[in-house]
């Protein structure tokens, strides 16, 4: 009798939050740090298990961190650690659907590793994240190779000699994210080749010695960051997104970057951040326009560009006159240096940029090369609605900046429609923390 | 001018299950995959009447919340320029409800499969409920212990590594 009275109860008690469907209580799970979610375990006995169904676990620096505050006595901590995580995964019901593992410095024993990712992969394991420690030497556990689920795969500072020799590739894989690989680039290519399925890949590699070859069919999405000596992508011309926050030092040459860019004959988004710029050298000289224009380019996204220096200027209105279905231009001058009074920018008529209709700059300070582009841009963009200008910190008083907006009042603009806006920046504007939102 | 497909509808009218009629634009209702499976599935059809699509789980206080979010981000469905300023609209957005409020909400999204928001939604509460204490969240949600102590401690022995 008392049974039945009791689980009566259970059933009246469950409340607002608890009568939420199953699937929603288990997203608000997965939102929470896990030790959080395990928590809920001591709410009701409604309550009890929800917490051990969920399908992501995040096993990631920040719990680990947490894992070592609590213990600070222990004097073992590779043992509680791996306690720790196998407690959880013994406890988990159901298909783990995106595992996050951290490996700290001191590394618990590698054959406890090798157990947890074939406990991820037998409970079919799609997006698998490997965080090595800073300065870890050690290399990854080659059971990461048999998990041959995988959709998602982020490998953080993780080193990998060579693939195994009976690595069939994952063929499922359409993400892949390898963050600060240096020595790795080789191996890199032969895990691309291997991944036929593969759809956006994002880099930070620092290999100055090395070219990077890209021979991904299907390849649509690419991100690289940090330094190499070049980069191909003959073999893939599908990506229609790219972003670039890196430098190359076979871009100099004039000869390689044009080569560069006409592979890039689906691209709509094309993003250049810092680095891309700073290392172009005074040398490097600029093709007027590209050999094959960038017909699909609707979004020219380019951050920290030098306006000041010649070969930018010149780089710059080269992709702007080679992209003929531009609709969207983002311009964001550097700071860093001082102008050049030099006239960069000529006006004329043959110029004409056919679909522009929204253009940003940020950082702008009245210098002689940025008027120039302003003049420019309103000159030759017939379909223009919006010209936005957020003026730089730097720019001086009230007068500079009045004196500003009554010389750009004065320019033509080809468009009837055009709206001219020019605004201060805002402290911690946003704009500046810019990151693409694919990216994200 | 006639459109290329066989009918195209501009608005459709949702009802909620308190019976009040809501007239929608086509694009903001899109914003629940729901509502356009209804959409698509009557133009497939190719009727050209308005359509009329019952929510016999939404109240008109709830719908009246879920179609505001809807108009918001259909407004911005095509810039992908001004996502922190629509963030910042979202979390203003969330924070002027109560927890009951909340829950119905999320509860509305989860129906009418409107999943950014519900997204939203689960992030805002477990953001709300993080840094609580277990009482507090029992507090809060309402939720009967009917643990024994015995029991409860067990359970914090099993877990030891979560509890502080």
């Amino acid at each position: 009798m008392f049974a039945v009275g009791s689980a009566k109860k259970r059933k009246t008690a469950a409340d607002r939050i608890s009568n939420l469907p199953q699937n929603v209580t288990q997203q608000i799970l997965e939102c929470l740090p896990l030790q959080e979610a395990a928590r809920t375990s001591i709410l009701s006995s409604h309550w009890k298990h929800k917490w051990s169904a969920i399908s992501q676990l995040v096993l990631d620096e920040k719990f680990f961190t947490s894992i070592l505050k609590k213990n600070k006595e222990t004097t073992d901590m590779p043992l509680v650690y791996s306690k720790v995580v196998n407690n959880i995964l013994f406890s988990h019901v159901g298909p783990i659907w995106k595992f996050v593992l951290f490996l700290p410095s001191w590394l618990p024993n590698e054959a406890d590793i090798s157990q947890w990712i074939r406990f991820a992969h037998a409970n079919g394991v799609k997006e698998f994240t490997l965080e090595n420690a800073r300065g870890l030497k050690k290399y990854i556990p080659t059971s990461l190779f048999s998990c041959k689920d995988l959709t998602h795969l982020t490998l953080i500072r993780c080193k990998i000699l060579r693939l195994p020799a009976t690595f069939q590739g994952f063929p499922c894989l359409i993400s892949l994210r390898w963050k600060m690989l240096s020595k790795e680039v080789s191996v890199l290519e032969t895990l691309i080749s291997k991944c036929p399925q593969l759809q956006s890949l994002c880099l930070i590699v620092y290999d100055w010695e090395s070219t990077l070859s890209i021979c991904a069919p299907k390849l649509k999405e690419l991100f690289v960051e940090g330094s190499l000596s070049n980069l191909s992508m003959e073999e893939t011309t599908s990506i229609n997104k790219l972003a670039l926050d890196l430098c190359c030092s076979k871009f100099q040459k004039s000869r390689h970057m044009s080569d560069f860019f006409s592979t890039l004959l689906k691209v709509e988004k094309l993003i250049l951040k810092e680095s891309f710029w700073m290392h172009l050298e005074y040398a490097f000289i600029s093709p007027p326009t590209l050999p094959k224009e960038l017909e699909k380019l609707q979004s020219l996204k380019l951050v920290g560009v030098p306006l000041h220096r010649r070969f930018s200027v010149v780089f710059l209105l080269c992709l702007l006159l080679s992209s003929p279905r531009l609709v969207q231009l983002y311009i964001e001058v550097s700071e860093l240096e001082t102008a050049c009074d030099e006239q960069l920018i000529q006006n004329d008529d043959t110029c004409i940029l056919p679909c522009l209709q929204k253009v940003q700059l940020f950082g702008i300070s009245g210098l002689p090369a940025e008027l120039q582009l302003i003049k420019f841009l309103l000159a030759c963009s017939p379909a223009l609605e919006k010209m936005s200008i957020e003026l730089s910190t730097g720019m001086g008083g009230a007068q500079e900046k009045f004196n500003f907006a009554t010389e750009t009042l004065r320019y033509r603009r080809a468009s009837p429609n055009a709206e001219i806006i020019v605004k201060t920046k805002k402290l911690f504007s946003d704009s500046y923390n810019f990151t693409p939102l694919w990216l994200e | 001018m006639a459109s290329s497909s066989s009918s195209s509808l501009s608005r459709v009218v949702v009802k909620s299950s308190d019976n009040n009629l809501f007239v929608v634009n086509k694009k903001v209702a899109s914003q629940s995959q729901l509502l356009k499976q209804c959409i698509d599935n009557m133009e497939e059809k190719g009727t050209n009447d308005v359509i009329l699509i019952p929510l016999s789980n939404v109240t008109s206080n709830i719908l009246t919340l879920v179609l505001e979010y809807c108009e918001k981000h259909a407004d911005f469905a095509d810039d992908d320029n001004n996502n922190q300023e629509l963030k910042q609209w979202d979390h203003e957005f969330l924070k002027k409800f109560d927890y009951a409020t909340l829950n119905s909400l999320t509860m509305a999204a989860d129906y009418m499969v409107t999943k950014s928001l519900l997204n939203l939604c689960c992030q805002f509460i477990a953001d709300s409920i993080k840094d609580l204490t277990v009482q507090q969240i029992r507090q809060i949600f309402d939720i009967k212990n009917d643990f024994t102590p015995q029991e409860e401690a067990d359970i914090k022995n099993e877990n030891a590594w979560a509890f502080r």
